[in-house]
């Protein structure tokens, strides 16, 4: 029998204020709000979102479980890439809600248009959109010497 | 993505949208419809229903039809929904691309030959 829950890899993000990212999240990205799971207390333990065609956990800043925000801890090591039809009206909508540039939107060697943003609660996204298909062998002879 | 109107379905959520296109149904229905259809191969769990649904709210592709009561539980197998128009016309292209891809199958002989007919 076949189970048709989804499988496959899904960011769990850490957040201070659940609510406020969820909300940014689907200003920006236009996230969906799928499932939410409280604690009596109102506590968000997690809130799963639909961004595109992928999943996105959210779960509000628990220190008793390791579960640290990127204020916490200094930034973030981790660059969330989210494909999207149209990168620069993307990009738009997050700084309007609060995003800040790291990388303006450009064309890339690559193949993609494309730019970085860190999102209000201190989580780091690169947002493209295709421009061309490129083999591996083209990205390599365009590949620039150094970054 | 709010950017793209209609996203491209997962099996789920086009077995949901195959169930509701003969007319509206609670999820209980909609699961039942999945299990046979599929002769019990595939089965959606609730979790599944509830996400999918979820989805499919939210993306325009499905609605609650009047006939819900508003203070039910918060558990898709007991809501009804029915198809929007958006969500008739993804359903459309999306049996029109299985039924190029399975035309191609038989010709490849991936199909018994009483399925070539």
């Amino acid at each position: 029998m076949t189970s048709q829950r989804p499988m496959g890899l899904t960011p769990h993000l850490f957040v201070r204020d659940a609510d406020g990212a969820v909300a940014f999240y689907r200003t920006a990205f236009g996230a969906a709000e799928l499932l939410r799971n409280s604690l009596p207390d109102g506590r968000v333990l997690f809130i799963e979102l639909a961004v595109g065609p992928a999943r996105l956990l959210v779960s509000e800043e628990t220190p008793s479980l390791g579960a640290l925000a990127p204020p916490t801890i200094g930034g973030s090591p981790v660059l969330l890439h989210v494909e999207v039809e149209d990168v620069d009206a993307v990009a738009r909508r997050a700084v309007d809600a609060g995003a800040a540039v790291e990388m303006p939107v450009q064309e890339m060697f690559w193949g993609e248009r494309y730019g970085v943003l860190r999102d209000p609660y201190g989580h780091r996204w690169a947002v493209s959109t295709a421009r061309e298909e490129l083999t591996p062998d083209d990205i390599a002879s365009r590949t620039p010497p150094d970054v | 993505m709010t950017v793209n109107p209609v996203p491209p379905l997962t099996p789920a959520a086009f077995q949901v949208l195959l169930a509701l296109a003969a007319g509206q149904a609670h999820g209980y229905a909609v699961m039942r419809f999945v299990e046979q259809v599929t002769a019990g191969t595939v089965r959606l769990g609730p979790g599944t229903l509830y996400r999918t649904i979820g989805r499919l709210l939210a993306d325009g592709l499905v609605e609650e039809a009047e006939e819900s009561d508003p203070a039910a539980p918060h558990d898709a197998r007991r809501r009804y929904y029915r198809l929007t128009p958006l969500g008739r016309q993804a359903a459309k292209a999306e049996a029109a691309l299985l039924q190029r891809m399975v035309a191609a199958a038989a010709q490849a002989g991936l199909l018994p030959p009483k399925e070539l007919t």
